[in-house]
């Protein structure tokens, strides 16, 4: 790390809890500093190269039970005090925050290490480097059937430091990879999309695979008829889950969440059945090389593997020391206002791919992938519909033959698309993808979903 | 912001200096000050949102852009650390990643010639959103809380309201001697509802009223009534709402259904970047690409238009963010492809100049191709005339889910209040009917828009690039009759 930096965001973070500790009964500085990057490219060209170099303050500020959290990139002092200045009238006028009760004391026992396994030296030093993958990933594409791919690598590293009003200070560091190519063949309708995504180089990261992977889904998307509209089997891939699946334990199983009504588990209790026994899922801060993980939350909680669904039943939901239930812990997952999830992580099965295909028994369609997930409301069932957006295949033969067909879209809901989960892959892939509900990184297999009502356009 | 400019200046001058060559440099100083109240349920919440509008609730934040054109291929840096030696740094790395860039390009970007300007502008408000003191804000939305308990309401009601007040000030300097200084304040209110009879049907509603015309402009709308009949609907919807008709039908669509189509089967293809594949992995492509202009889309009456320009806009600017002076763009003109939205790296492609589409929404992200306002042009009807000769068919006044696929051919809009019609008679509610079609389906199924008398507005925050940039805009337009359709 930069030393000048550093010493920057020190004197600054000083600065604010000099203004803080005037007239908040309790406060976090979280501190970041953080060098980022992106290639992103289209029509095998790259685009643009973008770096990010930025020192940034996140406050939560607490008086008399009332609470606000602010976000602080301007570091000019006379800004500093008076944005925390203004935090004062601003909680001298707020109303009490009932769902805050108090920031954890410690001391607490960190997994020391996580460090070593969110943090790679290689990718910090990536550099140039990084325009090799995207050239590499570009060629595998291309060999494999593609005209042409589009895409964006992000890649860079930060570093975090908090201190609390009861006396801890921690920091961590942690680089990332996330990798994303879409894959076009002369028919423009024809396309495929795959990524990859990791904290380490040489862990589960792999551009050039993904790159193949994105080539084969768009050559075997060439030639697709409208599908039939109807009730179909559906196979999706890891990477649909973030749109399909995870938002159930990601979104809809935070405590905060769930109390303001915006869950579609709202009126479901612990105990009960949302799922088949085929879906455990659980929030995992300390997965190996999770995007999400790290070895403490925003209240400097060590983080944890919490179960939040176990075999088709609610466990827990995550939550943060406020919000923690009677008798429970926090599950590290602070933001201090509202949880976080950090790595949403489902249960593997023991199918493969093509296994999946063979034990579907109704008509059957394997999704690539999808996008622009719309709700007609987040209260229960948590009715959406979703686009199938590259490669989609009519499975016949159990798998043998796969027909590309286009112009279908998903419309279901959460409760049914859990509770008809039939089958799971053998293998969990990281995934994070643009702009899909769930926002955290999310470990999922292939999964098989029964009785899916797929629509088409009447005109 | 003053003590910055300078700081702005020695990084457009060391960007072509010491042995640099850039074909274009531009470097934009930008602040943003932000501040989000919410009440979910009554209670008040001064965090970050669970939806995902803005992460940070309030925010106070300074940077500098630096873009840069090396030999064919652009690089960009960003650095809120403003000192001269981080400025330098982030210029060296624009330069250098640009170069490099550079030499897996197989065709140069260029940027299209454009007309310099040196000027001060700014959105004409009355009250500076984000100088209204916290009280006035906070009973702005306490008053809404009311609704809910002033009288007894056939179902139960989730309920979160939203007040996001933002100024953002840019100073945009660039290689080819623009010097732009800029203000625009914002404000939008986001009421959030959903019905819910309890054990049974559920109905959810989300408006965003918005405007850079300062607070008193918002003020003036009388949110609280259209908040109330917003609530009172949702009851009826749930309570009273039968299934829709079958068959052949004729659907007028709302002004706020129009303006989300005019937004979504119509604006966002007719983005140059998508035409040409830069959102290829991103937000999509579009169907246009297999496509010249002059292609018929619809039928002739099928006017629509974006215009950046429009006073007390939320998307209004005067200027991109490339420096280029904003102005009208006819996308659809009589039911032709007329005119695409460009920047100044689509516009040197198609060899023509930009229509100054460029928008980034904070100093953090790259100027992409974005819409401001884009609306359905008013036609001739009155909402009677409409309805007269329709025998049966639906007026969808507002919707709910929505989606379209990303070469922005295959959409779905699933009405909210919704009403049969019978012999040009407005009669019961329906539930959710659901309309999916192809945008050449659509645009070639419209016969009649409403005269301007009925042309509204609604804000959005839409959604582009990577990272994301939700970008303030207005949707709008008039009443639209569409023939002989059938719900999905």
């Amino acid at each position: 790390m930069n030393q000048k930096k550093f010493e920057i965001l020190t004197d600054k973070m000083e600065l604010a809890k000099k203004h803080l500790k005037q007239f908040c009964d309790s406060w976090v500085i979280k501190g970041i500093i953080k060098s980022e990057n992106q290639i992103r490219f289209s029509e095998n060209n790259i685009d643009i190269s973008k770096n990010w170099d930025d020192i940034k303050l996140i406050l939560f500020l607490s008086k008399k039970r009332r609470t606000t959290e602010i976000s602080i990139s301007n570091l000019s002092p006379n800004v500093i005090e008076n944005t925390i200045n203004y935090c004062e009238k601003l909680l001298n006028v707020a109303k009490i925050n009932r769902y805050y009760k108090r920031l954890p004391e410690g001391p607490f026992n960190y997994n020391s290490s996580i460090q070593d396994k969110i943090f790679d030296n290689k990718v910090a030093n990536l550099d140039e480097k990084a325009i090799d993958l995207v050239e590499n990933a570009t060629e595998a594409s291309l060999s494999q059937g593609a005209k042409r791919v589009a895409g964006s690598f992000f890649f860079g590293n930060s570093h975090y430091f908090l201190e609390t009003s009861t006396n801890i200070e921690q920091n961590f560091k942690k680089t990332h990879l996330n990798f994303r190519i879409r894959a076009f063949a002369e028919d423009m309708y024809a396309t495929g999309e795959a990524l990859s995504c990791s904290t380490h180089l040489k862990k589960g990261f792999d551009a050039v695979g993904a790159g193949e992977e994105a080539g084969k889904i768009c050559k075997m998307a060439v030639g697709g008829k409208k599908g039939k509209p109807g009730i179909y089997n559906i196979i999706i891939y890891p990477k649909i889950s973030t749109e399909l699946q995870a938002p159930t334990p990601a979104i809809a199983m935070n405590e905060y969440i769930r109390k303001m009504g915006l869950s579609w588990l709202i009126g479901k209790r612990l105990g009960d059945k949302i799922a088949s026994e085929k879906i455990s899922a659980w929030d995992d801060g300390t997965i190996e090389y999770g995007l999400g993980s790290s070895p403490f939350d925003d209240e400097c909680v060590p983080t944890k593997k919490t179960l939040l669904i176990d075999k088709g039943i609610i466990h827990q939901y995550f939550t943060n020391t406020s919000l923690a239930r009677k008798n429970q812990e926090s599950t590290g997952n602070a933001g201090i206002t509202m949880p976080q999830p950090s790595n949403t992580v489902f249960a593997a099965g023991d199918h493969t791919l093509e296994e999946l295909m063979e034990i579907s028994e109704k008509p059957t369609l394997l999704v690539t992938s999808t996008w622009y997930t719309r709700y007609q409301s987040y209260a229960p069932p948590g009715i959406l519909s979703s686009l199938p957006k590259d490669g989609m295949f009519l499975v016949k033969n159990k798998g043998k033959i796969l027909e590309p067909v286009r112009e279908l879209r998903i419309n279901s809901n959460h409760y049914h698309m859990l509770e008809h989960t039939i089958g799971l892959g053998k293998k969990l892939k990281q995934v994070s993808t643009w702009l899909s509900p769930t926002s955290n990184p999310v470990f999922a297999p292939f999964m098989l979903i029964e009785d899916i009502k797929m629509t088409t356009g009447t005109k | 912001m003053e003590n910055f400019k300078d700081l702005a200046e020695s990084a457009l001058d060391y960007a072509q200096s010491n042995g640099k060559y850039c074909d274009y440099a531009e470097v934009r100083l930008e602040s943003n000050i932000s501040d989000t109240i919410s009440f979910f349920n009554g209670k008040m919440h001064l965090g970050n949102l669970p939806i995902d509008l803005t992460k940070d609730a309030f925010s106070r934040k300074i940077g500098i852009n630096v873009r840069l054109l090396v030999n064919g291929g652009m690089g960009m840096a960003t650095t809120n650390n403003l000192n001269r030696e981080s400025i330098h740094n982030a210029v060296d790395h624009a330069y250098k990643t640009a170069k490099r860039s550079s030499k897996q390009r197989k065709a140069p970007i260029q940027m299209s010639e454009e007309k310099s300007y040196e000027i001060s502008w700014q959105s004409n408000y009355d009250i500076n959103p984000i100088e209204v003191s916290l009280e006035e804000k906070i009973e702005f939305i306490e008053n809404f809380l009311k609704i809910f308990t002033e009288k007894k309401h056939p179902v139960e009601f989730i309920h979160i309201f939203v007040l996001i007040t933002e100024q953002r000030d840019i100073y945009y300097i660039n290689s080819d001697s623009a010097k732009i200084s800029s203000t625009v304040p914002r404000v939008a209110f986001l009421p959030i509802i959903i019905g819910i009879q309890p054990g049974g049907k559920n109905e959810q509603s989300m408006s965003t009223f918005a405007t850079t015309a300062g607070w008193n402009e918002l003020i003036s709308w009388n949110l609280m009534e259209k908040v109330r009949e917003k609530v009172n609907i949702l009851g009826k919807i749930i309570t009273e709402a039968k299934k829709p008709p079958e068959g052949e039908i004729d659907i007028i669509l709302g002004p706020k259904v129009a303006g989300i189509i005019s937004h979504e089967n119509c604006g966002h293809p007719h983005e140059s970047d998508r035409i040409l594949g830069r959102e290829g992995a991103q937000a999509g492509e579009s169907y246009l690409r297999e496509h010249e202009i002059g292609f018929r889309i619809g039928n002739e009456c099928v006017n629509i238009y974006e215009d950046p320009t429009i006073p007390g806009s939320y998307g209004f600017y005067l200027y991109d963010d490339e420096g280029v002076k904003a102005h009208r763009r006819e996308l659809i003109k009589n039911g032709i492809f007329n005119e695409m939205l460009l920047n100044r790296e689509t516009a040197s492609v198609f060899n023509t100049h930009s229509n100054a589409a460029a928008r980034a929404v904070a100093y953090d992200r790259e100027p992409i191709i974005r819409m401001a306002n884009t609306y359905f042009a008013p036609g001739d009807y009155s909402f009677e005339e409409m309805i007269e000769d329709v025998k049966l068919g639906i007026y969808m006044k507002s919707f709910t889910e929505w989606n379209i696929d990303d070469k922005r051919l295959q959409s779905k809009y699933v009405g909210q209040e919704a009403y049969l019609i019978e012999n040009g008679e407005i009669k019961n509610l329906v539930l959710k009917p659901g309309l999916e079609i192809s945008s050449l389906g659509l645009f070639g199924s419209i016969d009649a828009q409403g005269n301007k008398d009925s042309l509204e507005w609604e804000g959005a925050f839409c959604g582009k690039s990577e990272p994301g940039q939700g970008c303030p805009v207005w949707t709008g337009g008039p009443n639209v009759r569409l023939r002989n359709v059938k719900l999905a």
